[in-house]
C-alpha cells in the first residue's frame, strides 16, 4: 500500500512538474469537497481593509436534509470589547501579545454587505448576524448532494494584530479568518461556535479560487498556489488557487524578502523580514525540510506542491506561531542566534499542524489536543530525529529534552480536566494550554517509551490511511490503536477521555540481617521445653512497598533494585487494577540499598519521580554532589564578579 | 609585577582564612540542600546523571513536592548579605594590612571590624561610577547588532573592570582614613592604567580558567564513581584558586596606591 502511494505521488510529481504546475502534488480529489469558494477582494493598503465578493458553492454532503447554513465571522471577535474572544482573553491578551490600547484602528470586523441567490436576487433577509456567527436560513430544504449558491459581498476591516489575524499599522497585512466561512454538519449537527480565546478553527474541505488586488510593491503569500499575476497601473491582482483545504489565508507587506527552496516537488517560500542572514535562511528551510521528510517516512505524504512559511516584522508577533494549510507563521526572531532552535522550531511545529489540522481537520473547538497535542509530540521527534536537537535546553552539562519539558508542564498542572474537553471550558488558560500541548505528548511518550516506537509508528501511519481529509474524533485514533494493542488503547482512552493520574512512590523500604529463630522448642517426649536465643545468620531479608496513588498505570512497571556491592536487579510489577500496592519480601545474600520504581522513565505521566526511589541506606556521596557543585559555581561567580 | 607577588606571598593566609570564613557562613545552606537532596532528591547516578534530562526531573518534581529547595535558597538569600559584609570587611581589612606590610591574623580581623563602615560608605558612593559607565556601554549594546554589539559586550566588561580597579584604589585612601577617597583613587587609576591593564588581562584569564575548571569539577563530581574525598579537596582547591586570584587583584592595587602615594 505504501508502495502505491509513493507511485502515485511519484506520478503526480511527475505530471505536476513536466505537465503544468498545480496546487497539489499528489493528484486529487482527496476529500468531499464540500464547497467551491471564488473570491475577489481588494486591499486598501491604507486602511487595511478588503472589500471582497464572494462566490460559495456549497453542496450537502450530509445524509439529512438542511433547512440553513450557519456561518463564522471571526474578525467580529475583535469589533468590540465585549465580544466572548474579548471577554475571555481579558481584553485581548493572548499568546504572549495583547491589544494595543482603545483606539480605532485596534478593532475589526467582518461585515455582509449583500447576500444574493445563483439568480442574483437579493436573500439577505435570510441573513441572521449574531456577533461572530451568523446564520443564512435555506429558501428551500437542501437534500443530500444538492448544491446551493451563495454570492456574499463583505468588507473586513483587519485590528491592530495581536492575535493571529490583522496589520501592524504600517505595511504588513495578515489576511487570517477574514471571510464568512460555513460551520461544519459533524456527526449529525451544525459545529459553529464562537471564536473562543482558547480555540482555534473547524471547517469543511473545499477548493478555493481567490483573486486579491493590491498595490503592485506588496509581496504577497497565501494558501495554495499562485496560478498568475496581472498588473494595472499602481494595483496588481495575484490569482490563487488551492485544491482540498479546509481554510484560506493570505498575508501581504511591501518590506517582505522572498527566498525559495525545494524539496521532493513542494515549493518552500519564505517571506522575511529585512535583513536576514542567509544561514537564519537556511535554517528555516533546513527544518522545513526535517518536517517534511519525517512526516513523509512516518505517517504520510504531503499531498500539496507549496508550503509558505511567513515571518511576520517585530511589531507584528502576535500574527507569529500560526498554522493555516500550506502557510505558516514562524516568529520574528529569526536572526541565526540563540533563537535559532527556537525559530526552526516553531517552523517544525507550524508546519506539523499541517497534517494534524490541514490534512486531518479534527474538531479544533472541542478536541484541540488531536491537533495541539499529536503535533506537539511529534515535533519533539522531529527536532530528535531528523534535525538533530534533541534538547530544548542546553548549557554546560544541563539539558532538557521535550519529553522532559513536557512531564514537568503536565505533572505542575492539577488534573482538572480531561485532555479531550470543548477548548473554552478548561478551568483555566493553563488548563487548556497543558491539556492541549504537554499532556498529550507526554501521553504519546509514555505509549513510546513502554509499548515502543514501532507501535506509535504504526499508529500515526494507520491513522494518516484511514482519516486523512477525513475530521476525525478522539475515539476514531483509539480505535486504531486498539487494533494494534489493546492494552495501548485502554491506556489512550484512560489517558485522554478522563482525569484519572498516576503516581508511582516506594513507601518503605527495608532490609536487614536474617534472623534464625530462637526461643523455646517443644519436645515430642514430653520433657521440658528447650531454649535456644535468636541469632543474627546468613544473607539478608527485604521488604519492599510500593505503591501506584491513582488509577492510570501501564500493564507493568520496572522496579531497579540496587544491592550493597553495586549489583542491580530489574523486576517487573504487574501492577493490579483493584489493590493500588505490593508488598515483595525476600531474601538474598546482598544487602538492598535502594529501590527505584521506573528507573527508565518510562511513565512520563508519573506526577512525581522524586517519590519513584528509596534508599535503604544513607548514601552519603550521593545527594551532596550537586548542593556543593551549585553553590561551589555561585559562590566563585559571585567572588570572580566583585573581587572582595 | 613582582612587589605585588611577594606581598601577595606574605599575605597567603588570607586567603586561606577568609575562604574558610565564607565556608562557615555558606555552612547553613549547604546544610539545608544537602538535607533536602537526602530526604527529596534520592537520584541513582547511574541512571540520572547529574545534569541529565531525567536528572532535572527529579529534581524539579522534587522542588515540586517539597518545599525544602525553597528553604535552602532562602538560606542562601539570606546568608548572601552576610557573605558581602564579611567580604567587604575582609578585603578592607586586608587592604590595611597590606599597606603595613605586616600579617597578623589578629591585626587583620581588627582591621576589618574598623573599616567595614568606611569601606561601606565607600562602596555606596562608587556604585554611581559602575552605574553610569556600564549603564552607557548596556545601552550602546542595545542599540546595537552583531559584532558591534560584541565590541560593546567586551566595553561594558572593560567597563565594570575600570569601576571596579576604581574602587580598588580609592580603598586604599579609606583604610588609611584619608578624604576624598573616590576622587584621588581615580587620580591614582590614572597613574596606573598599565597597571590596571596588565591585572584586569591576568584577572580575566584566570579568572575564566576557574570558572572552567568549575564546570570541570561539576562534571566530574556528576560521575557515580566520584568519591567525596575528590570532591572535598576538588572544591578546596578551587575556592583557594579563587581566593588566590582575589587577593592578587587586592595587593596589586595596594602596590599601585603605594607607587603613587610614596
Amino acid at each position: 500500500m505504501q508502495a502505491l502511494q509513493r507511485i502515485v505521488l511519484l506520478i503526480g510529481v511527475l505530471c505536476t512538474s513536466s505537465a503544468m504546475a498545480s496546487a497539489l502534488r499528489m493528484p486529487g480529489p482527496h476529500t468531499d469537497r464540500v464547497h467551491h469558494t471564488h473570491i475577489k477582494a481588494t486591499l486598501d493598503a491604507e486602511k487595511h481593509r478588503v472589500d471582497a465578493t464572494m462566490t460559495l458553492r456549497w453542496r450537502n454532503t450530509t445524509d439529512v436534509t438542511l433547512n440553513e447554513i450557519p456561518f463564522h465571522l471571526y474578525l467580529n471577535a475583535f469589533s468590540r470589547t465585549d465580544t466572548i474572544f474579548m471577554k475571555e482573553s481579558n481584553g485581548g491578551r493572548l499568546r504572549g501579545d495583547s491589544r494595543e490600547g482603545d483606539d480605532q484602528d485596534k478593532f475589526g470586523y467582518v461585515q455582509v454587505t449583500s447576500v444574493n441567490n445563483a439568480n442574483g436576487d437579493d436573500v439577505s433577509q435570510r441573513w441572521m448576524t449574531d456577533g461572530d456567527v451568523a446564520t443564512y436560513t435555506l429558501a428551500q430544504p437542501l437534500m443530500p448532494n444538492e448544491e446551493v449558491t451563495l454570492n456574499i459581498a463583505f468588507t473586513s476591516q483587519l485590528p491592530k494584530v495581536f492575535a493571529r489575524s490583522g496589520h501592524n499599522g504600517d505595511t504588513f497585512n495578515f489576511v487570517a479568518q477574514w471571510f464568512p466561512k460555513p460551520g461544519v454538519f459533524y456527526k449529525g449537527k451544525w459545529v459553529n461556535h464562537n471564536y473562543h480565546a482558547n480555540t482555534e478553527f473547524f471547517s469543511d474541505f473545499g477548493n478555493y479560487d481567490v483573486e486579491i488586488t493590491l498595490p503592485s510593491d506588496y509581496l504577497v503569500g497565501a494558501t495554495g498556489y499562485l496560478v498568475k499575476k496581472e498588473s494595472q497601473e499602481s494595483l496588481t491582482t495575484h490569482y490563487f488557487q488551492a485544491e482540498d483545504v479546509h481554510d484560506f489565508v493570505w498575508t501581504a507587506d511591501s518590506k517582505f524578502s522572498e527566498a525559495t527552496a525545494e524539496w521532493n516537488g513542494i515549493t518552500i517560500r519564505l517571506l522575511h523580514q529585512t535583513p536576514l542572514s542567509e544561514k537564519s535562511i537556511q535554517n528555516q528551510f533546513d527544518a522545513a525540510k526535517a518536517s517534511f521528510k519525517w512526516f513523509d517516512e512516518k505517517v504520510g505524504a504531503y499531498p500539496y506542491s507549496t508550503m509558505t512559511l511567513v515571518q511576520p516584522p517585530e511589531n507584528a508577533g502576535g500574527a507569529g506561531g500560526m498554522e493555516y494549510p500550506t502557510l505558516v507563521t514562524t516568529i520574528t526572531d529569526l536572526d541565526y542566534s540563540e533563537y535559532m532552535h527556537a525559530a526552526a522550531m516553531v517552523t517544525i511545529h507550524e508546519i506539523g499542524h499541517n497534517y494534524w489540522q490541514g490534512i486531518f481537520a479534527s474538531n479544533e473547538f472541542e478536541e484541540s489536543w488531536m491537533d495541539e497535542g499529536i503535533n506537539s509530540y511529534t515535533e519533539g521527534r522531529i527536532m530528535s530525529e531528523t534535525f538533530g536537537q534533541e534538547n530544548i535546553l542546553q548549557f554546560a552539562q544541563f539539558s532538557v529534552d521535550m519529553p522532559t519539558m513536557h512531564h514537568v508542564r503536565t505533572a505542575q498542572t492539577p488534573t482538572l480536566d480531561p485532555v479531550k474537553t470543548h477548548g473554552w471550558k478548561y478551568v483555566s488558560r493553563a488548563g487548556y494550554s497543558t491539556n492541549s500541548y504537554s499532556k498529550p505528548a507526554t501521553i504519546l511518550n509514555t505509549v513510546e517509551r513502554v509499548w515502543g516506537k514501532d507501535k506509535v509508528d504504526q499508529l500515526l501511519k494507520a491513522y494518516y490511511k484511514r482519516w486523512a481529509f477525513k475530521h476525525p474524533a478522539t475515539q476514531d485514533f483509539i480505535a486504531i490503536a486498539k487494533e494494534i494493542d489493546p492494552s495501548m488503547a485502554r491506556y489512550l482512552n484512560d489517558a485522554i477521555t478522563t482525569i484519572k493520574n498516576i503516581d508511582f512512590e516506594v513507601k518503605s523500604a527495608v532490609s536487614g540481617k536474617k534472623q534464625v529463630a530462637g526461643g523455646y522448642t517443644f519436645n515430642d517426649d514430653g520433657s521440658d521445653p528447650s531454649f535456644s536465643k535468636p541469632e543474627k545468620g546468613e544473607g539478608f531479608v527485604h521488604q519492599v512497598t510500593l505503591v501506584r496513588n491513582g488509577e492510570l498505570h501501564p500493564p507493568q512497571v520496572d522496579v531497579l533494585l540496587t544491592f550493597e556491592d553495586g549489583s542491580t536487579e530489574t523486576r517487573q510489577w504487574q501492577a493490579d487494577d483493584t489493590i493500588p500496592w505490593t508488598k515483595w519480601h525476600w531474601e538474598s545474600d546482598k544487602k538492598l540499598v535502594e529501590v527505584m520504581i521506573d528507573p527508565e522513565f518510562k511513565v512520563l505521566l508519573d506526577k512525581d519521580f522524586s517519590n519513584n526511589t528509596k534508599r535503604v541506606a544513607k548514601q552519603g556521596n550521593q545527594s551532596w554532589r550537586w548542593a556543593i557543585s551549585l553553590l561551589q559555581n555561585i559562590q566563585h561567580a559571585f567572588s570572580i564578579a566583585l573581587p572582595l | 609585577m613582582k612587589n605585588t607577588l611577594s606581598l601577595m606571598w606574605k599575605m597567603k593566609w588570607v586567603a586561606v582564612a577568609t575562604l574558610f570564613i565564607e565556608m562557615l557562613i555558606l555552612l547553613p545552606a549547604y546544610f539545608v540542600l544537602f538535607r533536602f537532596g537526602e530526604k527529596s532528591l534520592a537520584v541513582n547516578l547511574a541512571v540520572t546523571p547529574v545534569g541529565s534530562s531525567e536528572h532535572i526531573t527529579l529534581l524539579i518534581d522534587a522542588i515540586s513536592n517539597n518545599p525544602a529547595f525553597v528553604y535552602g535558597i532562602l538560606v542562601l538569600v539570606l546568608a548572601l548579605p552576610l557573605l558581602f559584609l564579611s567580604k567587604m570587611a575582609l578585603a578592607a581589612g586586608t587592604m590595611a594590612s597590606a599597606q603595613q606590610q605586616e600579617l597578623k591574623l589578629s591585626l587583620w580581623l581588627s582591621n576589618a571590624g574598623r573599616n567595614l563602615f568606611p569601606a561601606l560608605g565607600l562602596f555606596l558612593r562608587w556604585l554611581i561610577i559602575p552605574i553610569v559607565l556600564c549603564g552607557l556601554a548596556a545601552v550602546a549594546m542595545s542599540f546595537t547588532d552583531g559584532t558591534v554589539k560584541k565590541v560593546f559586550i567586551a566595553v561594558l566588561v572593560i567597563a565594570w573592570l575600570f569601576s571596579l580597579s576604581w574602587f580598588s584604589f580609592a580603598l586604599n585612601f579609606t583604610v588609611a582614613r584619608e578624604k576624598k577617597a573616590l576622587i584621588r583613587g581615580f587620580g591614582v587609576l590614572r597613574k596606573n592604567i598599565n597597571r590596571f591593564a596588565v591585572t584586569a588581562a591576568i584577572f580575566v584569564a584566570i579568572g575564566g580558567f576557574i570558572k572552567l575548571m568549575d564546570f570541570s569539577y561539576f562534571s566530574a563530581n556528576s560521575a557515580s564513581e566520584t568519591g567525596l574525598g575528590f570532591a572535598i579537596a576538588g572544591a578546596l582547591m578551587l575556592g583557594l584558586a579563587t581566593r588566590l586570584l582575589i587577593l592578587f587583584w587586592q595587593t596589586s592595587h595596594v602596590e599601585g596606591w603605594r607607587k603613587v602615594t610614596s
